[in-house]
């Protein structure tokens, strides 16, 4: 499969999922959509993995270096946070640490429900 | 020297320059700190301030790279796809373990928030800071946040993810790889999914999932968790 062919499957279907989102108003953005729209096509064989392979391959290894503008842009904006910079930390790393153990707790704990369900039937 | 660095040009070339040499100092020396995306960001503005160099100017170039984040989201679908055997056996603990998650998250940034005092304004700002970037800055507009203290704090829960995921995890004895991919990308959106992506492909599948899904549930339920606190 070409590059640019690959390019062109990722671009309408990101294209796709723009215009639904501005066209209904919908919470969830573009590209948002566009990744369950692209999961849908895989699912129903219009699109095959190997169709997009290259350009997900190189997005998907790289894509740490697409936040890094984003996070450069920390720089403009902290002043905003002044005063509370170490309660706003704090704030961050407690609640992140708590959701990931949480949320982790809670799928190993339903997985298990699940398994004992199966054997009861 | 403003001249030469408000050609876009500029600030591409510097976050490509700066981020390979983070990676080869990561291969040197292999420690969680020591993380591309943090010490990119560093370095970059270390090396704007020094040379006095405006943060748009740089900001020419980094929409550039920006906006690769777009196509990059819709290729998530890829790694998800390949887990399908796994997302159909694990169904329901995965949405089971995503909205318990985004809830959680909720309630617990409100409560923080609520013992340091901040105020309603700021609290708006925060509760969507486990979300994809285009989500919560939507969310956070809506219920009256400033969106730019939106970006810091997504920003710096994804480097939290990105940085400390996998010694959490192992810390606190998560051990299922679909529930270390789910933790991850509900925790800490897409830029958790990078570590994610590295520690594995059910992970890194897991963790493109919860995004959307994250993204979603907390849309939904951010203005009623914000009433509850103020």
């Amino acid at each position: 499969m070409d590059i640019l062919k690959e390019l062109g499957i990722i671009f309408g279907i990101l294209f796709a999922g723009e215009f639904i989102n501005g066209f209904f108003g919908l919470v969830l953005p573009g590209n948002v959509i566009g990744m369950m729209l692209l999961f849908v096509l895989f699912l129903s064989g219009v699109v095959k993995l190997n169709q997009v392979e290259k350009v997900s391959n190189f997005l998907l290894s790289n894509l740490t270096i697409f936040f890094l503008p984003a996070g450069v842009g920390i720089m403009k904006y902290y002043n905003l946070l002044e005063g509370k910079i170490l309660a706003f930390l704090a704030v961050m790393i407690i609640t992140t640490v708590l959701v990931m153990v949480f949320t982790g707790y809670v799928v190993q704990f339903s997985q298990r429900m699940v398994k004992n369900d199966n054997v009861n039937k | 020297m403003t001249m030469l660095t408000s050609n876009p040009v500029f600030g591409i070339f510097l976050t490509l320059v700066v981020y390979r040499g983070m990676i080869h100092l990561k291969n040197k020396f292999n420690y969680p700190l020591n993380n591309p995306l943090l010490t990119g960001i560093i370095s970059i503005i270390f090396i704007l301030s020094v040379f006095r160099i405006p943060y748009e100017n740089y900001k020419a170039g980094g929409d550039y790279i920006h906006f690769f984040l777009g196509p990059a989201t819709v290729i998530l679908a890829a790694p998800l796809y390949k887990q399908l055997d796994l997302l159909k056996k694990n169904l329901l603990p995965i949405l089971t373990g995503v909205f318990a998650g985004s809830l959680f998250a909720l309630i617990s940034i409100g409560f923080l928030s609520k013992i340091f005092g901040f105020d309603q304004m700021l609290t708006a700002s925060l509760l969507p800071k486990s979300v994809t970037m285009p989500i919560g800055i939507e969310v956070a507009d809506s219920l009256g946040g400033i969106s730019s203290i939106t970006v810091i704090s997504i920003v710096v829960t994804g480097i939290i993810g990105a940085v400390f995921a996998e010694k959490i995890l192992l810390l606190f004895k998560i051990k299922d790889k679909v529930a270390q991919g789910i933790s991850i990308g509900t925790a800490s959106h897409a830029l958790g999914t990078t570590k994610a992506i590295e520690m594995g492909e059910v992970q890194g599948g897991m963790s493109g999932l919860a995004i959307g899904l994250a993204g979603f549930f907390t849309a939904l339920m951010a203005p009623f968790i914000l009433t509850l606190f103020f």
